[in-house]
């Protein structure tokens, strides 16, 4: 099968129209700075030592003088950079010409050290090691600037998910299973190939091989559940769970209510605890009501894009009972102005300057597979990660208890212009925090 | 309270109540029966375990309450027990509501009642054996919390209830004038409920937890201060070893008594 160039079958139902506004505005037209992340610049991040090289850990043995410990560390060319008294142990900053190992090795011969080890750099076990988890502001914004090319934007601090406080209270189940529906997911791709559950389904060209040959549903994979930890690219919101591609979209992002219905049946019979919808059409219909009623009977939580027109909330968004339906916001947690808005809308998470996983094929292979985007569509994957967390941490809850706890734990970004709900960002901007980390509660109010 | 601990409860107070009657006829009936009052404060602080021994924590339970006993034979008495407790929860988790919580609001006071009994066993020159047993229930109290954290009203209710068993021999040595120190070894058990009921907007949830105090024997040292025939102060402390988990070695809880009995 040639996944650049699959037939597309187009079925007599058509939301090629309106599916193709969403993904349009979804698209990197809007972002010349794709480019931005050369290969180069990458390596040389992820490449950062277990240990600075220039320090080591000494400690001499007890009956050992402060002055003879003293000339001792002058003898070895080195300087104390500073002394951890009570344990006795000295930072020591070795000569420029000399090895952190064969510093170690010729002290550890020396009977006064009672040992002589490596200053081992430590990190806080919660942040992935994924070099490019700097520029993803959307699951942890410190006002970093978003790129690594002059002119990159900046975003405000706390204008994100909390997802690094929300992993240290779950990192999710690998038997917790996000479906993508949408136009496939790039299977080869190094950050996504381990988080893969199966080669999925594709309705589009009717088989069981949902290789993405667009490009959108690679990205909004990349944002649910990209590999954590592995040293590589970027970090997935839902940590440990699984990607299930179903493919219903072609290689140019347009799909028929038929292909679509038939890709959320088929996720929810084939072990989706969540169904991510970035995609979407301004008109709804009685068989994509249906078969979001017949997945959200099943218990699995959907959630959907709203739509980029900045108009009436899509469909399915727009089915409120079976379905969360998610605005953008960018990185200063402000509305992004493409975002579709009404009362159907539920919450809002990041859709601005979204980086994320693209397949091996779409630069070609001096840069890296990855790139920013907008839209809702990259929205809405934070909120099905966030859903797949909660699934895995309270597997007993419904699809609607689910929704209310992503809804009632939102925090009310622009309560300054709207206070509660209101319909440009619904509940408000998702904070993974409170709606993972318990509650403390503290003092009553009434006894 | 579930049905069990219902039942325990029921079993317990019926044996201390059935007890006395057995006795009576064996004994000499005094004259008349002698009524002890008395003012007790008990600190007991127990390491709990709960969820099938996945999670402790520690319930601190300071305790004020009137006893009144009677002598109702000679060497045996039987009294009843009302008080408050403060019953200090703090450490409990609760993972099963829609929004998880972790109970650190301290004290949820509440009355207690109970019962207690002494029998002497033996009694040999300066030397005593009692059989001592005391049942306590605390019955806690709602406490209602709200919220604010989240964009949406909510509010928490919790409760917590407990019931304390003690029963084993008590060895005192009457052989100094005022003072009367004993030793007491006792079957020891603890357990209860602490119960969370969660509404935030649309959702609700509720969580029952089941908790029970590890170790199972308690010991005791004190000693009983008895200036005059109608008077007595007793102090003493408690030591209840439990086994930490597997390779872990053992912890001890503690607690103390002090209780002054008048007798009429």
């Amino acid at each position: 099968m040639n996944r650049h160039r699959k037939t597309t079958v187009r079925a007599a139902v058509l939301l090629a129209a309106a599916a193709a506004v969403l993904l349009t505005a979804a698209s990197f037209a809007s972002h010349p700075s794709k480019a931005g992340l050369s290969q180069m610049t990458l390596r040389g991040v992820a490449a950062s030592p277990a240990h600075p090289n220039n320090q080591i850990l000494v400690k001499f043995r007890k009956n050992i003088s402060s002055a003879l410990q003293s000339s001792a560390i002058a003898a070895y060319h080195s300087r104390a950079l500073t002394k951890i008294a009570r344990l006795g142990v000295y930072v020591l900053e070795i000569p420029a010409d000399a090895t952190a190992e064969e510093m170690m090795v010729s002290l550890r011969q020396n009977p006064d050290v009672e040992y002589a080890e490596p200053n081992v750099l430590m990190r806080a076990l919660i942040t992935p090691n994924d070099p490019l988890f700097k520029y993803q502001y959307a699951l942890s914004n410190t006002g970093q600037t978003i790129g690594s090319v002059p002119g990159s934007p900046q975003g405000k601090a706390s204008a994100d998910i909390k997802a690094p406080t929300a992993w240290e209270e779950t990192k999710g189940r690998a038997d917790i299973v996000v479906a993508v529906v949408d136009s496939g997911v790039d299977m080869t791709h190094p950050d996504l190939k381990n988080k893969i559950k199966n080669s999925g389904k594709d309705f589009i060209n009717n088989d069981n091989d949902a290789t993405d040959d667009f490009w959108h549903g690679t990205f909004v994979a990349g944002i649910v559940g990209a590999q954590n930890d592995n040293g590589e690219g970027i970090a997935g919101v839902a940590w440990n769970c699984m990607i299930l591609p179903v493919k219903v979209l072609d290689n140019m992002g347009v799909g028929t209510t038929d292909k679509v219905a038939s890709g959320i049946l088929w996720a929810a019979d084939n072990g989706a605890a969540v169904i991510n919808l970035s995609l979407g059409a301004e008109t709804g219909t009685e068989t994509l009501r249906a078969a979001l009623k017949y997945a959200y009977d099943k218990g699995v939580v959907i959630v959907a894009a709203a739509g980029n027109g900045n108009g009436n909330v899509f469909y399915p968004a727009a089915y409120d009972t079976y379905v969360l339906s998610v605005a953008a916001t960018d990185y200063n947690d402000a509305r992004a102005e493409f975002s579709n808005y009404g009362a159907r809308i539920d919450v809002a998470a990041p859709g601005v300057r979204i980086l994320s996983t693209l397949p091996m094929w779409f630069f070609g292979p001096d840069l890296l597979p990855y790139g920013y985007g907008d839209g809702t569509s990259f929205a809405a994957p934070h909120v099905s990660g966030l859903a797949a967390l909660i699934k895995g941490l309270k597997s007993w809850l419904t699809p609607a208890q689910i929704q209310d706890i992503i809804r009632f734990s939102a925090d009310d970004v622009n309560s300054s212009q709207y206070l509660g709900k209101d319909e440009y960002l619904g509940y408000g901007r998702i904070n993974m925090a409170k709606a993972l980390v318990p509650l403390i509660i503290q003092k009553p109010v009434v006894q | 309270m579930n049905r069990s601990s219902r039942k325990r409860i029921l079993v317990w107070l019926a044996a201390l109540a059935l007890v006395p009657a057995g006795l009576r006829a064996q004994n000499d009936v005094p004259a008349g029966i002698h009524m002890k009052p008395g003012f007790n404060f008990e600190y007991l602080s127990r390491t709990l375990s709960w969820d099938s021994d996945a999670y402790s924590s520690t319930l601190i339970m300071p305790t004020a309450y009137l006893s009144l006993d009677f002598e109702i034979a000679r060497g045996f008495t039987f009294g009843v027990i009302a008080g408050y407790s403060f019953s200090n929860f703090d450490g409990l988790v609760f993972r099963q509501l829609p929004f998880s919580l972790d109970y650190e609001a301290g004290a949820n006071s509440g009355f207690v009642f109970g019962a207690q009994m002494q029998k002497t066993l033996v009694s040999s020159g300066f030397w005593e054996i009692t059989a001592d047993a005391q049942f306590l229930a605390a019955l806690g109290s709602t406490q209602v919390f709200t919220i604010d954290q989240l964009n949406t009203s909510g509010t928490f209710d919790a409760k917590g209830t407990w019931m304390h068993v003690q029963v084993g021999p008590t060895v005192i040595y009457h052989g100094f004038e005022l003072f009367s120190p004993y030793v007491g070894v006792a079957y020891d058990k603890l357990w209860g409920t602490f119960t969370i009921n969660e509404t935030i907007g649309t959702l609700t949830g509720s969580e029952p937890k089941t908790v029970d105090g590890k170790g199972a024997v308690a010991v005791t040292l004190g000693t009983i201060y008895e200036p005059s025939p109608n008077f007595s102060l007793k102090l003493a402390g408690t030591f209840i070893p439990y086994s930490k988990g597997t390779g872990q070695g053992l912890g001890v809880d503690l607690g103390g008594t002090v209780r002054a009995v008048f007798s009429f």
